[in-house]
């Protein structure tokens, strides 16, 4: 970790001090334990604050839309760069204003997972070795970081960048054997199940968007939701209200989805979102063999249409 | 007047409280606790400092239908529908969130403006609260004129001092409460006891900020790049402002067709992009940039001019729960530093 913190500070320091870029997109250590933050370092002096940690678990690529008219550099996890692969085929942004540091990814840690798991409040935490240590005030447990993986990095089958202009460490060893195994067995229970999972589930959204805003495909300049003229859900937090939102948000990300799990972070009801995204990924996947954020230029599939396909287009 | 109460005679002072009352309190929702109708005294999460959402709900929901409407053959027929069938209590609600409701009590029930809505239910709500005597390392309420222990508002207040509580009426409603039988005098030792605890509380809270001095930077700041660099991973989404315990800001929509329907009031958040968005098409808080600076103004510059108190109370909800951890405690510290 802090080799990697070095080397990020160290490729930060040069793009700033040579003029290569305007800004870096980062990590900085947080305010809380179990933390990182996400950070814009204009001046090669701020490149310090810069660290890597098994606790950066935003996907910075929701940031890079933003700085549409200045050179980025941006680190980037296996999840962030596929992010960014997806936005450059969906003309959002150009490849050659953007300069990616690759790094790749061991999976982040849950922090909610840990807290679950500990007697108090997390008063410290920090990495040693495949083990991250969380201190409380009478408290000090050691925890398997495999163990309290997100859900998400846990199933992870691409935690090396895809794409990048220069990469910090030697890829790592693919953990996840199936990408969807928590949507198979979600597949496993009953249609009923399924829809009163659904229902509990969603019942709990308190519509802060958090998962919209924390995506870096949710980029629309008028979301659904804030349509007024027609309104095409119900305002509130009804049941209709929250159902409508959760529905509408995944499907919109049919194929365009990278199974980061951004939106289940942000959420401060703990939704669980990435099975919904994940079962419209495997369909995808399925149907038409394509996984997003892959290759540049790539189109997801519902965004093409060949002339020559045939009714049978899903086979 | 103070009392005492065992932790057994706790749990049925509760279920007593149950059989006239509908009960919030502090119990558990999914992997988390948050402030919900319980059904009986074990439902009830008692350790909990800081519950997920606030109990502002109980008051002023997120979303409230203020009346129904339906055209007639005799013209448009309105039909309220705000009730409050039994009386309520609120339970083990802690001093930040009883300060929040202060201040919003000074936003909904005033000389000019009274709110039915929210007047009736917090009208026939008793709040029980409790102290804290861990608080968490996000807490922060001796910054902002609050306290682990502030008993302000509430009608009985709980203090935990190992097998029992000490119970303390701050109202008469409070005192009417401590009539029941499972309520025995405070004896020189609860008292004792209560003063460790309570000191040794605000030992684990962190020095208070000069709040002062903040707001006369703030005063100065409208136009400075401080704004620029604080916000720039900010998502703009509403987790700090629908989490938090004083904000209050809604919009009413009128959801139905012209021929029936019923009048809506939604929470609204200041981080919205749409919320000051004009039907011209022109908004003046364009970007994260005015929206930020304008939830930290309004809780520590407008608040203080309006109504004379600050509007945050140190719950921490923010800090815990903002998805990209910006923090802030550490924004009003750097506000300090800035031009």
């Amino acid at each position: 970790m802090q080799e990697l913190t070095e080397a990020i500070r160290q490729e930060a320091r040069r793009l700033l001090e040579s003029g290569e870029v305007d800004v870096i997109i980062g990590f900085t250590q947080g305010t809380l334990p179990l933390r990182a933050a996400p950070l814009l370092v204009r001046k090669a002096e701020d490149v310090e604050r810069l660290i890597w940690s098994p606790f950066c678990e935003n996907n910075l690529a929701r940031y890079l839309r933003g700085l549409k008219d200045k050179r980025v550099a941006v680190v980037a996890k296996g999840c962030d760069s596929r992010s960014i692969v997806a936005l450059i085929t969906e003309h959002q942004l150009e490849r050659d204003r953007i300069y990616i540091i690759g790094v790749p990814c061991q999976g982040m840690v849950d922090r909610r997972i840990v807290a679950r798991r500990v007697p108090g409040e997390v008063l410290a935490a920090y990495q040693d070795g495949a083990e991250i240590i969380v201190e409380g005030d009478d408290f000090s447990i050691r925890l398997s970081r495999t163990e309290v993986l997100h859900r998400s990095c846990a199933m992870c089958i691409h935690p090396n960048p895809v794409l990048y202009d220069v990469l910090l460490a030697e890829p790592v060893a693919v953990w996840a054997e199936d990408p969807y195994a928590y949507v198979r067995k979600m597949e496993e229970k009953s249609p009923a199940e399924r829809a009163a999972y659904f229902v509990s589930e969603a019942q709990r959204c308190i519509r802060c968007y958090a998962c919209r805003q924390a995506c870096p495909m949710c980029y629309c300049e008028e979301c659904f939701v804030d349509h007024t003229t027609p309104r095409w859900i119900e305002s509130g937090i009804t049941p209709a209200g929250r159902q409508g939102w959760q529905i509408g948000r995944a499907y919109h990300l049919t194929g365009r989805c990278v199974d980061c799990g951004a939106c289940e972070r942000a959420c401060p009801m703990e939704i669980d979102l990435v099975y919904l995204n994940g079962k419209l990924n495997k369909d995808v996947r399925e149907l038409y063999g394509f996984e997003t954020g892959l290759v540049v230029g790539e189109l997801p599939p519902l965004a093409l249409f060949q002339p020559d396909e045939g009714p049978d287009f899903t086979r | 007047m103070k009392k005492r109460i065992s932790k057994e005679d706790v749990i049925t002072f509760l279920a007593r409280l149950l059989k006239d009352y509908t009960v919030y309190a502090p119990a558990k929702v999914a992997d988390y606790v948050s402030f919900r109708e319980v059904a009986s005294p074990e439902e009830v999460v008692w350790d909990c400092l800081v519950t997920r959402q606030p109990p502002k709900e109980v008051f002023f929901p997120q979303t409230e239908a203020l009346f129904r409407y339906v055209k007639t053959a005799n013209g448009l027929q309105l039909q309220s529908l705000e009730t409050v069938e039994r009386e309520r209590v609120l339970w083990g609600v802690r001093p930040c969130d009883v300060q929040a409701t202060l201040v919003q009590d000074a936003v909904f029930d005033t000389p000019d403006v009274r709110d039915v809505y929210y007047t009736n239910k917090r009208g026939k709500t008793i709040l029980i609260g409790i102290g804290c005597n861990r608080p968490l390392s996000t807490c922060f309420c001796t910054s902002v004129g609050g306290g682990p222990f502030k008993k302000e508002g509430v009608d009985l207040f709980l203090t935990d001092i190992g097998d029992s509580y000490l119970a303390e009426a701050m109202t008469d409603k409070g005192k009417e409460l401590l009539k029941g039988s499972y309520f025995h005098p405070a004896t020189r030792a609860d008292l004792k006891t209560a003063k460790t605890v309570e000191e040794a509380a605000l030992k684990r809270l962190p020095a208070p900020m000069d709040l002062q001095s903040i707001k006369q930077h703030l005063d100065a700041m409208i136009n400075s790049l401080f704004w620029d660099d604080m916000q720039a991973t900010c998502l703009g989404c509403g987790v700090c402002t629908f989490l938090c315990p004083v904000c209050h800001c809604f919009d009413i929509v009128d959801e139905g067709t012209p021929s029936c329907g019923q009048r809506v009031r939604n929470w609204d958040t200041c981080q919205y992009c749409i919320y000051t968005l004009e039907a011209s098409g022109h908004n003046p808080r364009p970007s994260g940039k005015e929206r930020t600076r304008q939830r930290l103004m309004h809780k520590f510059d407008y608040y203080l001019i309006n109504q004379g108190v600050i509007g945050c109370v140190g719950c921490g909800r923010c800090v815990q729960l903002c998805p990209v951890n910006l923090d802030i405690r550490q924004i009003l510290v750097e506000l300090g530093e800035a031009k």
